[in-house]
């Protein structure tokens, strides 16, 4: 039993390492590239763009994101913004009517419908050649939409870009930790997107070609990860996306983990649903690398996190055990005979040797991440957080998801 | 680079990486083991030193330093060894051997105490246990802590640890001496044999330790 365990263990550490490995050999490959921090950009061409903000109770935020949009280095009259009130119960439609006034704003105040009904009336209410979508709880730099429009000018057959989302004002450990993860997802897509295979354009203000969404429809639903389905949508119909490092969206993360647990309870949810809907490419060449690497790495990654938790747990639970059983037998709490500080004791065994080097793998990734969206790299503490933090609570949100999946239970926004 | 050669490249550098940390492994298990032998070596060295000094001289030499380091030396050994068991493997043909070998260490300090004791008038307390490397003994497990805090607490306390089903012929002899039946866990105490667990209470007032002044 134990040797199917290991096995099943080694298994999973291969995969994983393989993923790591793969995104090192990458980097390596196209450093030159990917590394690049441009200080101006300007376009021989400045297309029209449309940027949609969906608000649904954002009365706090959505001024700060209005006036980031506002603040953007682009030709005034190429650029216009749609304020979508989806059915707000609170003062948003009142904070967003503050910039009805500006003939680069229109304001549209809508029944409830969900995101991706605010996004879709955004993008129907316009004509413009380009379209972008940004929460009202998020921040764009103000070179951020010309370099990503760069990227279109370069390479025609690219459908859209995705811009590098960073953690604004991280403070709490929960914080901390989730910019520690958005450090190293900058890294990833980056990886993923230099071979076509990103798991996700963010929702965050990717940009589109206004063709993508003629060629094959507007935003779904789909499970309240609409960004997540347009995404698998284009690649099924071939349809290139890329990552522009340099171009930097702020956004706001949950706070506790109680919100974050939700939040990644929405996404694992949303990306089982849509991987069931869009399960005709695994595998399928013809996909390309979402389908060969990207959705199989995701789909394995969930059952791997899960079954490292259960060991662990139950390892843990062990333990507990022994120390339960030692108090019992001999009325004391601690065995001070087990505790030893001789090199001797250390865990030299093959699974703590190999769960090292995995942890040396995202350490490399964390680095790495700085170092493509322009920060210098270095060992952060925001990392140790991010161990501890996802190690504990990722299990039990992926657990709820696969369980709300098989059960069909739906999530929710908030 | 083409994505098939990519693929393949990665392979087999995730081979390699894991690869590395199989042999680390190995590498560091294998230095564990020579570590104990080391020792085991050094201990031996230590008793046949004992032994030659107690031969040679008279009463007069009678000395609880050399008493104590060995007691010391035995215990991290033992410890050491239980650890190589759970992480190297109690199946491991090294580790049988070093514990076969750690069996008789134990036999020759056990009779070594006991011309001490006799000679220097003194009483060192000593407990020797059988247990069960099988499945067969439900106690054992309970008894091994009991006597593990009794360590802690009373470190002057020589605790000799033998495996009932072990086929070295030293132990052998150990059981039919002291009669030890397959009822396990079994105790010997000051030459009396205990076939039922003894918790911590009875376990101290059987050699004596409240009473006793600490050596």
């Amino acid at each position: 039993m134990e040797k199917t365990l290991n096995i099943i263990f080694y298994i999973f550490t291969f995969a994983a390492m393989y993923v790591q490995v793969f995104f090192l050999v990458m980097f390596l490959e196209k450093r030159k590239k990917v590394v690049v921090q441009r200080t101006q950009v300007t376009l021989a061409e400045y297309p029209t763009v449309a940027i949609v903000v969906p608000c649904w109770n954002e009365e706090k935020t959505v001024g700060g994101t209005v006036e980031s949009l506002l603040a953007l280095e682009y030709p005034k009259d190429k650029i216009h913004f749609y304020l979508v009130d989806d059915g707000s119960t609170d003062g948003t439609l009142s904070a967003m009517k503050k910039y009805e006034s500006n003939p680069q704003i229109t304001v549209i105040h809508k029944e409830n419908g969900g995101k991706h009904t605010a996004v879709n009336l955004g993008i129907t209410s316009s004509k413009s050649e380009f379209v972008a979508c940004l929460d009202a709880d998020s921040y764009v730099a103000p070179d951020a939409l010309v370099k990503m429009l760069s990227y279109f000018s370069a390479e025609p057959e690219i459908m859209a870009v995705s811009p590098t989302v960073l953690v604004q004002n991280a403070k709490t450990i929960v914080e901390r930790a989730q910019k520690a993860d958005y450090t190293m997802a900058a890294y990833f897509k980056k990886m993923f997107a230099s071979i076509n295979g990103m798991h996700v354009a963010s929702g965050s203000f990717t940009v589109f070609r206004r063709e993508v969404f003629e060629k094959i429809g507007l935003y779904r639903n789909a499970h309240n990860t609409e960004d997540f389905e347009i995404t698998l949508r284009m690649y099924a119909n071939h349809m290139r996306i890329d990552q522009c490092n340099d171009a930097y969206v702020y956004t706001v993360t949950p706070s506790s983990a109680r919100k974050l647990f939700k939040q990644r309870l929405r996404w694992m949810y949303g990306f089982i649903e849509n991987l069931k809907e869009y399960r005709f490419m695994l595998f399928k060449k013809k996909y390309g690398p979402v389908a060969l690497l990207t959705l199989p790495a995701g789909a394995i990654s969930i059952f791997a996190v899960i079954y490292m938790f259960i060991l662990f747990s139950a390892s843990a639970v062990g333990k507990l055990g022994d120390a339960y059983l030692y108090y019992r037998d001999t009325g004391k709490f601690f065995n001070f005979s087990a505790f030893h500080f001789d090199p001797f004791f250390f865990n030299t065994g093959t699974t703590f040797l190999l769960l090292v080097m995995m942890y040396i793998l995202l350490t490399v990734s964390f680095m790495l991440g700085q170092k493509v969206y322009g920060k210098r790299p270095r060992f952060s503490l925001d990392l140790i957080y991010f161990f501890i933090i996802y190690s504990l609570v990722a299990p039990l949100w992926l657990l709820k998801a696969l369980y709300n999946s098989v059960v069909r239970i739906k999530t929710t926004w908030r | 680079m083409n994505d098939n050669k990519r693929y393949i490249i990665v392979f087999f550098i995730t081979l390699a990486l894991f690869g590395t940390g199989f042999y680390l492994s190995n590498h560091f298990s294998n230095k564990k083991i020579t570590a104990l032998k080391s020792i085991q070596d050094q201990i031996s060295l230590n008793i046949l030193s004992s032994e030659t000094q107690f031969a040679l001289l008279s009463e007069t030499t009678c000395s609880a330093d050399s008493d104590s380091v060995l007691s010391e030396e035995l215990s991290n050994l033992s410890d050491k060894l239980d650890y190589g068991e759970r992480t190297i493997g109690a199946s491991n043909p090294d580790i049988i051997s070093l514990r076969h070998y750690f069996s008789l260490l134990e036999i020759k300090d056990f009779l070594l105490l006991r011309r001490i004791n006799e000679r220097c008038k003194t009483d060192t307390p000593y407990i020797i246990y059988f247990y069960s490397s099988k499945d067969d003994c439900a106690d054992c497990a309970a008894q091994w802590r009991v006597i593990t805090a009794l360590r802690d607490e009373h470190p002057q306390v020589r605790v000799y640890v033998f495996d009932y089903h072990t086929e070295l012929s030293a132990v052998q002899t150990l059981k039919k001496i002291y009669k030890v039946k397959n009822t396990l866990p079994t105790l010997v105490i000051d030459e009396k044999t205990y076939s039922t667990p003894l918790d911590l209470d009875a376990l101290k007032k059987t050699l004596k330790l409240d009473t006793k002044p600490k050596m």
